[in-house]
């Protein structure tokens, strides 16, 4: 049996638990349940973890990968002088334009003044080529020369569509796999049969005790985030995975599919007004965003101006505001005529039903948009601590099977596997992601394709670590490959220094803390794994994944 | 300013309730307490969670504030577990300071 919470209770061999599978009692099938399915699904749900927990601070990792100068903090412009900016520069590049739009900067995703048009569908029914600039909100320059990339949003992306399968099959797996963790999750607390007297217990040097101590400690600390992550995951696609309710409801094929849309997410939308094909003479902008603002407690809570069909009879003006600090931060539009400035909807929010609202709160939690910066450190600390749950998990395993072998037992080919394979993932794909940045700043600046190469680059080096950890004996590999991690975070600022000017020395004087934040954290991740590679480098004996042989020669009776 | 008021009571409320159990006390304070200190030991953590949970609630509103208030818990724990772990002796030290921190730091500044 494989109780998580007293090993003195478990009997001598392992195997006869597996094999007894759902016969024992509770805490045995639980037991059976969690080992198996965590197993089984780690590296799904640890590649998910990693790169989720990164897309907490995606804007943050953009404007890194952008590798723009630091920015000055001057103050932002007034809103209606932005407006007008934004307005004019649109005016001057694409006059006539289908639609224009402009978001005001607020909060840390959205830094700058954004303009966007998007030309009038040509005689063949194409689209032309849109428009897009971000200028700065002090200054309104534009913000020049950024490099091409996929940025902090690949990988947050990556963290629910995965990469080179289609989107649908993706969503499913991690589906798939986001239930079983909640399955791990039940199962575990089960299992964990001393939750709360063994709340502060970590005994480390004791082999596999000390893992088995650390995937308890870890898990039970950051357990609410841990249920809720996961369950708001699973509610993110609750209509993709149970698309026959909708189905059943509204019918099939796409007329119905926009009705289920429409009565669901329900924003009144003028966005699909067809053009009237006759020229018409806008109303002034000004006025109505004055409205808009006056209804929702002033100019700073507008975030974006949008107009479709510009210069058009059947012209549609668009004005939104964010619902500040709440949890669910709500998009509010109103919508006006776009020629007699009459509004077309009401300011407010649309009237939410309970389970449209619970379903927008726990989504909102996941996403964690809301979060101050203090908070917004304690979900990435808490996203790291579950892929630490996830990989202490895995050697929780493999270092159980060990002892249970003893000094001379030979190990089957299944405990080889996974302690090759736990190199690989756990270390792994730390190292793959630290080398989606370096190739962010190695590849050519004018490569069309960029961003797929990043990618690219971190898959490429994810499999050449799954290679080498297959090839190598495992200490080694685990020692390699830690040293290549620490190397590859702790050199990252160096790298960025002789490749661009938004490294330490220029953004630390500049008060960039974004900038700096982003250095100084590849530093702590890099003597991070520095530090577990110097705890491992001491060691002569023993194997990293089932050090309890070190502590056996230590005292040979532990084991009997 | 809130969160480090939050911050501070989590771990003093997590770092007087591992003094309340008997299984750590002795490596934290080198002897055994009395049944007396224990009960005061956990009911003073439990009062410092609970005002995490007021400081996090009135400041931030329910939804935000429930959300603070776990964050705060889940780093206040894990501090105390490495404590115990690598310096038991400074769990009685740290329970003072950082309960005395987040009762000032309320009082004053307000929640």
């Amino acid at each position: 049996m494989t109780s998580h919470a007293d090993p003195a209770a478990d009997p001598p061999a392992a195997g006869s638990a597996d094999a007894r599978g759902w016969k024992g009692g509770l805490q045995q099938c639980m037991s059976w349940l969690h080992t198996w399915t965590g197993l089984v699904l780690s590296v799904v749900l640890y590649f998910m973890f990693v790169t989720g927990t990164a897309g907490y601070f995606n804007s943050e990792i953009d404007r890194w990968m952008q590798a723009q100068p630091p920015a000055a903090r001057a103050p932002h412009m007034d809103a209606r002088t932005m407006l007008d900016t934004g307005v004019a520069r649109l005016r001057q590049v694409m006059p006539d334009a289908r639609n224009w739009s402009v978001s005001l900067p607020n909060g840390r995703r959205n830094p700058d003044l954004a303009l966007y048009a998007e030309p009038k569908p040509g005689a063949d029914g194409k689209a032309g080529k849109e428009f897009s600039e971000q200028l700065d909100p002090a200054t309104s320059a534009p913000r020049a020369g950024a490099l091409k990339t996929g940025g902090g949003d690949a990988l947050y992306v990556m963290h629910y569509s995965l990469h080179y399968i289609p989107y649908e099959v993706a969503i499913y797996i991690v589906g798939i796999a986001t239930m079983f963790m909640l399955v791990a999750i039940v199962s575990g607390v089960i299992v964990h049969k001393k939750i709360f007297a063994d709340f502060f217990t970590f005994r480390p040097g004791k082999g596999q005790r000390s893992w088995l101590d650390a995937h308890n400690v870890i898990s039970v600390m950051s357990l609410p985030f841990f249920v809720m992550i996961t369950y708001s995951g699973l509610v993110f696609y609750t209509y993709d995975y149970f698309p026959s309710v909708r189905t059943a409801l509204y019918g099939a094929g796409k007329e119905a599919q926009q009705t289920f849309e429409r009565e669901v997410y329900g924003e009144e939308s003028f966005y699909d007004t067809p053009a009237a094909g006759r020229a018409a003479q806008m109303t002034p902008l000004l006025p109505l965003v004055e409205q808009a603002a006056a209804a929702w407690g002033g100019m700073e809570r507008v975030s974006y101006i949008e107009i479709i069909n510009l210069n058009d009879a059947s012209a549609r003006i668009r004005v939104s505001a964010r619902r500040e600090r709440s949890v669910n931060p709500d998009y509010v539009s109103w919508w006006f005529d776009g020629v007699s400035g009459a509004p077309l909807s009401t300011p407010g929010a649309k009237g939410k039903t309970g389970a449209d609202n619970f379903s927008d709160t726990i989504t909102a939690l996941h996403e964690g948009h809301f979060a101050s910066p203090v908070l917004r450190w304690l979900y990435l600390a808490s996203g790291l601590l579950g892929a630490g749950m996830i990989a202490t998990g895995l050697l929780v395993w493999t270092s159980k099977r060990r002892q249970q072998l003893g000094k001379r037992g030979e190990p089957d080919a299944g405990l080889k596997f996974v302690e090759h394979f736990n190199v690989g993932i756990i270390a792994g794909l730390p190292i793959a992601v630290a080398v989606y940045f370096w190739a962010n700043r190695l590849l050519p600046a004018d490569l069309a394709t960029r961003a797929d190469w990043e990618l690219h680059a971190l898959f490429i080096a994810w499999a050449l670590a799954l290679a080498h950890a297959a090839l190598r004996p495992t200490p080694c590999a685990w020692r390699e490959q830690l040293a290549l991690a620490a190397a590859l975070y702790g050199l990252l600022p160096l790298l960025n220094a002789l490749t661009t000017q938004s490294h330490l020395a220029a953004s630390l004087p500049a008060g960039d803390w974004v900038l700096a934040g982003f250095d100084l954290t590849m530093l702590v991740l890099g003597t991070g794994f520095g530090w577990a590679w110097i705890k491992l480098r001491g060691r002569t004996v023993g194997r990293p994944a089932a050090s309890e042989t070190l502590t056996a020669t230590r005292s040979p009776a532990s084991l009997s | 300013m809130t969160a480090i008021w939050g911050l501070a009571a989590s771990l003093g409320g997590f770092a007087l309730l591992c003094l309340s159990m008997r299984p750590h006390e002795s490596r934290v304070l080198g002897q055994s307490a009395t049944a007396g200190r224990r009960n005061g030991a956990r009911v003073g953590g439990a009062l410092l969670l609970a005002l995490a949970l007021f400081i996090a609630v009135c400041s931030e509103g329910l939804g935000i504030g429930l959300t603070a208030w776990y964050a705060w818990l889940a780093a206040g724990a894990t501090a105390v577990v490495l404590l115990l772990t690598y310096r038991p002796t400074a769990i009685r030290g740290t329970a003072l300071l950082a309960g005395v921190i987040a009762v000032a730091g309320w009082l004053i500044a307000g929640a």
